[in-house]
């Protein structure tokens, strides 16, 4: 189960959610429909719909790329309720911090309460789901969520711990394409040159994860939310690739440092899809690697990535105590 | 004996349980999701609204003009379509298989019949159909010679059609396997007269806006001697079941679709509409209204399944 496979072509829902609604539904009412109990029920139904999948393998590498959406283009889609209300869309304004503000009981903007069966039904269904349609992130994230409570505790007693920790709990920045958009003018070698061609050359946005929705306590829905948005600097810092080899050793490093029950279950589930020979490298080669490099690594929940974009890849990744993957023996050996 | 003493014990003191469980099971419950869990009692088994009047359907519990109900229900399946199978496994536990694994071995498919199989857009009856009919295909000689065997998949839905096609060139049943795929209204087939053995409707009857006019042309098309059988969700009798049930329906089924299908409002529908759905002696009657004879019907799971059998003699 591969949080980032994303059909090649198509938006993530929570980023086109606005401009799927209006077009939808102005298509919708201008129809048949004359009631206000058919009108409301259409425009709940849209809400919450994404456009027609298509029915392809989503385990073809052309779906190992999520678009850069347009809507990020456009002004700031509905999404902006995961940001602080402080984010606007003015360039320069402060950087997006927080979750938003919750409102009628919510905890945040984004937070949908359920009760212990919901939370069971939820996390059942959503690994599943995950397992027959692994390109959908935000199946994998409902799972995460579901079943991190006690991971995100533990992540969360680290971080106040920790000096650095503590001020992410503090501020709670989120990472934005905004928030990281001067890595791209930075020198080559430095971590930030890393991450602007890691994004750039797959086309990858960072607004593009789903919103945490599960988690009832705010703070334990952000280390949720930075733990998803962090995923991006670790593919950087450990030279794993998108491919499903790639994300699966990843994942174990991930359950290494979080301890969160999503990444194993990605691991024991996600292995079924891959031929049999890239299994056996997945066991023989990744695994090993992914439990030393998540030992040795210092505490990755506790970093403030941002604040280090400008310094150099290798120095950091000496400070961090970060064993970079080595890429598996070629077939083609001369 | 004892369970019938403790359902009417438990009769009286079903309201009382209905709340007390769709408390316990359910407290964040909306108030709309609560109004309709305590509706259900009262609910349930009415039919009239549905057909009775002249431009009123019944869209779960939203009230809604008949043209506005085919076009509803027409979004719904539409949004659900690609995530469906997997929904259907997720809310009844992949219990639907064997539900539809029983109600195929009811049918009893014989080689040469000529199968019609509405609403059944994604094919999971068709496709158990035609292996039962290829099981039984070596065993009898008559093969040779007799009418080819045939099932006709008709739902007026493209996009459940879509999904059904792609499951059968997956499956590679082509062309050559009798295998038709058909996009038409249950209330208004587009098929002649006693032109097939059997006629089946498999949790589709529900969504139809004219329960009566889908009855009378199953009738119609239906040969004499054939054979109508219909799986749907239904009343369950027991007050304490029938609470337990309710509250998983109302707090966990829309949940999941808001997670899995992205799209709460037809999942909300869906267990609304199973709610407004006649009892099954009352469909029993409708079926008989027909001019279906020998009517009968079976539960599963306590009554919240039956499937309903009739013969047009």
């Amino acid at each position: 189960m591969v949080g980032s496979l994303s059909r090649a072509g198509k938006a993530p829902l929570w980023l086109t959610k606005d401009v799927l609604k209006t077009s939808e539904i102005a298509r919708l009412i201008n129809g048949t429909p004359r009631s206000a109990d058919a009108q409301s029920f259409l425009v709940a139904s849209c809400s919450g719909r994404t456009f027609a999948e298509a029915h392809e393998d989503p385990w073809d590498p052309r779906h190992l790329r999520r678009v850069h959406s347009s809507a990020s283009s456009q002004a700031r889609p509905d999404f902006s309720d995961a940001h602080g209300p402080e984010e606007s869309a003015e360039p320069g304004a402060r950087p997006a911090a927080g979750l938003g503000q919750g409102r009628d009981g919510l905890s945040y903007a984004t937070h949908m309460p359920l009760t212990p069966l919901q939370t069971a039904a939820v996390a059942v269904g959503s690994a599943f789901g995950a397992l027959r349609h692994p390109d959908r992130a935000d199946l994998v994230a409902a799972l995460g969520e579901t079943t991190g409570l006690l991971a995100f505790r533990r992540m969360r007693e680290r971080m106040q711990r920790d000096p650095e920790g503590r001020s992410i709990l503090a501020d709670r920045p989120r990472i934005t394409a905004a928030s990281v958009a001067h890595a791209w003018d930075l020198p080559p070698g430095t971590f930030g040159a890393a991450y602007a061609q890691f994004m750039g050359s797959r086309n990858f946005s960072a607004d593009e994860r789903p919103p945490v929705r599960f988690v009832d306590d705010p703070e334990l829905a952000y280390v949720a939310v930075r733990s998803r948005e962090v995923h991006d600097f670790w593919h950087v810092l450990f030279d794993c690739p998108t491919t499903v080899t790639g994300e699966l050793a990843l994942k174990m490093v991930e359950f290494v440092q979080t301890g969160m029950p999503m990444c194993a279950l990605s691991v024991l589930g996600g292995p079924f899809r891959l031929p049999p020979q890239k299994r056996q490298l997945l066991l023989t080669h990744c695994a090993p690697w992914a439990l030393k490099a998540g030992t040795r690594a210092a505490d990755l929940m506790c970093l403030r990535y941002e604040n280090h974009l400008e310094e150099d890849l290798e120095q950091l990744r000496r400070r961090w105590k970060i064993l970079p993957s080595n890429p598996a023996p070629s077939r083609k050996k001369p | 004996m004892a369970l019938r003493r403790g359902d009417q014990v438990l009769k009286r003191l079903s309201p009382r349980i209905s709340l007390l469980c769709s408390r316990l099971l359910a407290p964040e419950q909306s108030l709309l999701d609560r109004e309709s869990s305590h509706g259900f009692a009262t609910t349930s088994g009415n039919w009239q609204g549905a057909s009775g009047r002249d431009d009123a359907a019944d869209f779960g519990y939203k009230k809604v003009s008949r043209e506005e109900k085919t076009t509803l229900v027409g979004e719904v399946f539409k949004n659900v379509a690609p995530s469906y199978d997997l929904m259907n496994d997720l809310m009844s536990g992949g219990m639907h298989r064997l539900w539809k694994d029983r109600f195929v071995k009811k049918l009893h498919p014989f080689v040469g019949m000529q199968h019609l199989d509405v609403a059944g857009g994604t094919g999971d009856i068709a496709f158990r159909v035609l292996d039962a009919i290829r099981e039984q295909e070596p065993k009898q000689e008559q093969a040779a010679w007799g009418p080819r065997s045939s099932v006709v998949v008709c739902d007026i839905n493209p996009a459940m059609l879509e999904v059904g096609k792609k499951r059968a060139q997956e499956r590679g049943l082509g062309e050559a396997s009798g295998l038709q795929w058909v996009e038409g209204n249950a209330e208004k087939l587009p098929f002649e007269d006693a032109s097939f053995d059997t006629y089946s409707i498999v949790f589709g009857i529900r969504n139809v806006t004219d329960i009566e006019a889908a009855l009378r042309e199953a009738h119609r098309v239906l040969k004499p001697g054939g054979r109508f059988l219909c799986m749907e969700f239904s009343q369950v009798r027991s007050p304490t079941l029938r609470a337990l049930y309710d509250a998983y329906s109302f707090s966990v089924i829309p949940v999941l679709g808001d997670v899995v299908a992205r799209d709460r409002a037809s999942y909300q529908y869906l267990v609304e509409s199973i709610r407004k759905f006649p009892s099954q002696k009352k469909f029993a009657s409708m079926i008989a209204a027909a001019g279906f004879q020998e009517v009968t019907y079976e539960n599963l799971v306590a009554g919240a399944v039956a499937i309903h059998s009739g013969f047009k003699l």
